[in-house]
């Protein structure tokens, strides 16, 4: 009987503790969990900054090597267009074009006149 | 009760299977622990191995993979003529190449590359199975057909970016400019002479790339340009030059023909041509022959026109005057058992009437007046048996024997220009320092070089060497000479409107069948300056082997005139007998701003 009683105390002791200590406890779990979360995420962040940055690296390696490439077709375009200049600018050709299409010739000293 | 009873049954059984369920699910729990742990020490384990053990192999094998060694492009720098003008520009061109020994399927790589480059595929395949273990597919292959070739991914194939030379102007300057070969290193001319400054610097540099050889990035590399050449040459008398000479070896019928322009003061050297000629853009076709620069490396007996410098010695030593009196001797001499004759009869000649109607009696008498020792000492003094050091490959000092090797003969011989070889840029670079008052000056061609940063890394200025004669005797011989074009052999000189000062040549040359002068093979020569007060051009023609119009004064002569009245043109050179137009204040500006 007074086993029966202890008991019966016991349980009514455990049930009002579990009361009481069960709010506490999930507020700590809940805590645990936000702090992991937190904690994770963090982690994530750091980790996805990471892999963003490396991808970043590279789409502007790709971007500069790209420009690069392109700076360099636009010079050798540009070279290209000077040797065809100098070509064009060739005296020879000149004076054929003046002599042979355009009927120019050469002046006379007398027709000269030198400014200064 | 049956209901209870099966209750309680049940609850006994519960209570019974709650731990052996309990145990079970420990069993399982340590079970999948264990193969966790078990692949994660395997893993763990592996990945130690790789990352430690094998680290230095697998980075090596990962390297490969993603970098690779690629040469930067080198371009040669540019060579311009005084005025800025490009003479000689690189461009990058692609050459496509492979080792034949890792081409895995020479049929497939062929037929693939065939498409790519437009190419026989027969051809490919060909030099595939040359045996050899590089050979080139492609070479000035363009950007794209590059670009191609590495998108095919081909084991064994690869491209190449090299610079390649180009000559805008042909066959202008060709001589002076030299060639490069397929190795895009100078063989000739200047391009060899200062290759070293014109080749850009080749370097490695590691490139990352991903798996369709795209480029990621690369290794910083300095400038690989190399250094420009900005030359003393003027475009516009060089083509003048060119023109004239052409013209002349064409009209003559003449074997060859060389032609010097050089401002007499400085040492400039305004043109220097040679027909026949060539295209450096394409060499190999030319003949040796043709692509001989013969205005620096030949030489020839300079005939009469060496009369110039038995006659500065004389004067120098105050031997002879300018109206001292010569015994033509009817136009024949004999010395050392040997006839030397004229070619006419002359009775007397003043000293400036024998350089005039260039008699050969009377400058023997000069030379013998001047005597051995001291014409050896005016014809060193002069230059000759020397370089001129003028930054040309493979100049040739000439040949002239020492006074103790001359024969009786010899000092007659040597006062008309024979038993001696010069250059043509030697008898130019003696007249020059007639023309500028005695003074030996060194002739170059290239002013200045500078770096891809605009740095100058060389700058050649007016050397002068040594002073020959003292400028009275050389404003005195300009005076003589002035006379062979007014009145003497070089009448066809004569520019109108400038006063020409010169001395012509024809001298004969060896037969090398007999040894002996040759009756009909000559060369003509004349070398000269313009205008005489204040000389601004000295201009050399030498025509080898004419076969019409065999005199120095009827074919170089007419050609010096041409050269000269086209150049004091292009150079604004006001005529003596016309008053320079003088433009009012306010359009002169505006023409200033015009120009």
């Amino acid at each position: 009987m007074r086993d029966q009683s202890i008991a019966a105390w016991t349980s009514v002791g455990r049930d009002r503790a579990n009361s009481l200590l069960k709010p506490r406890i999930d507020q700590i779990r809940r805590f645990d969990l936000l702090q992991s979360l937190v904690l994770g995420g963090a982690v994530l962040v750091v980790v996805l900054f990471y892999v963003w940055q490396h991808v970043q690296v590279v789409r502007l390696g790709y971007e500069v090597e790209y420009l690069a490439a392109e700076r360099a077709a636009l010079t050798q375009q540009q070279k290209e267009l000077r040797l065809e200049v100098a070509r064009l600018m060739s005296l020879r050709r000149v004076e054929e074009i003046a002599r042979g299409q355009l009927g120019l010739t050469s002046p006379k000293s007398g027709q000269v006149i030198v400014l200064e | 009760m049956q209901r209870r009873a099966r209750g309680k049954s049940s609850d006994t059984g519960a209570t019974r299977s709650a731990p052996v369920k309990r145990g079970l699910l420990r069993r399982r729990v340590t079970m999948l622990f264990c193969s966790l742990a078990a692949a994660l020490a395997i893993i763990s384990g592996q990945l130690f191995s790789l990352q430690v053990f094998r680290y230095s192999e697998l980075a090596r094998v990962a390297d490969g993979q993603t970098s690779r060694r690629v040469p930067t492009v080198s371009r040669r720098g540019t060579i311009y003529d005084r005025n800025g003008r490009e003479l000689a520009i690189s461009l990058a061109t692609s050459s496509i190449f492979a080792r034949p020994s890792q081409v895995e399927n020479p049929e497939r790589a062929s037929a693939a590359l065939s498409a790519a480059l437009s190419l026989p595929a027969e051809k490919i395949l060909e030099r595939l199975r040359a045996g050899k273990s590089f050979v080139y597919i492609k070479r000035s292959a363009s950007a794209e057909e590059a670009e191609a070739v590495e998108r095919l991914m081909l084991k064994g194939i690869g491209s190449d970016e090299q610079g390649k030379r180009f000559y805008p102007k042909a066959q202008q300057a060709a001589h002076l400019l030299g060639f490069v070969g397929t190795d895009d290193r100078g063989l000739e001319g200047l391009e060899l002479q200062y290759d070293a400054y014109l080749a850009g610097k080749r370097q490695w540099i590691m490139r990352q790339q991903d798996a369709k050889r795209r480029p990621i990035f690369k290794e910083e590399a300095d400038e690989a340009q190399g250094s420009d050449l900005h030359l003393t040459i003027d475009e516009v008398i060089q083509y003048i030059t060119e023109r004239e000479l052409e013209a002349a070896v064409r009209q003559s019928g003449a074997l060859s023909g060389s032609a010097i322009v050089m401002d007499p003061f400085s040492g400039e050297i305004l043109a220097l041509a040679n027909y026949p000629t060539f295209d450096p853009n394409i060499y190999a076709e030319a003949s040796a022959f043709a692509r001989r620069n013969r205005a620096v490396v030949d030489y020839y007996e300079p005939g009469s026109a060496f009369k110039a410098i038995v006659g500065a010695g004389a004067l120098e030593e105050r031997l002879v005057r300018p109206e001292d009196r010569f015994n033509g001797e009817g136009g024949a001499i004999e010395v050392g058992g040997v006839t030397i004759r004229d070619h006419e009869r002359f009775e007397t000649l003043t000293f400036a009437e024998v350089m005039a109607h260039s008699s050969n009696v009377g400058a023997i008498k000069v030379g013998q007046r001047l005597g051995k020792s001291h014409y050896y000492d005016y014809i060193s003094g002069f230059g000759f048996g020397n370089l001129t050091k003028i930054d040309l490959p493979g100049e040739t000092p000439g040949l002239i024997r020492r006074p103790k090797e001359w024969s009786a003969l010899s000092l007659a011989s040597l006062s008309i220009g024979q038993e001696i070889s010069v250059s043509p840029l030697q008898m130019l670079t003696a007249m020059s320092a007639i023309a500028n008052g005695g003074n030996l000056v060194r002739p170059y061609v290239t002013k200045s070089i500078v770096a891809a940063d605009g740095q100058v890394v060389l700058e050649n200025a007016p050397m002068q060497v040594r002073r020959v004669i003292s400028e009275d005797t050389a404003r005195t011989l300009a005076t003589i000479l002035k006379g062979v074009v007014t009145e003497g052999t070089g009448k066809a000189a004569a520019v109108e409107g400038f006063d020409v000062a010169g001395k012509t040549g024809t001298s004969q040359k060896v037969d090398r069948a007999t040894g002996r002068y040759s009756r009909h093979k000559v060369v003509a020569s004349f070398v000269g300056f313009v205008p005489v007060e204040q000389p601004r051009l000295a201009i050399i023609v030498v025509i080898d082997e004419p076969s019409t119009l065999r005199w120095g004064g009827s074919i170089a002569a007419p050609t010096f005139r041409e050269i000269a009245r086209e150049s004091l043109k292009h150079l604004r050179k006001t005529p003596v007998d016309r008053e320079p137009f003088r433009l009012a204040e306010g359009i002169r500006n505006a023409a200033f701003r015009l120009n």
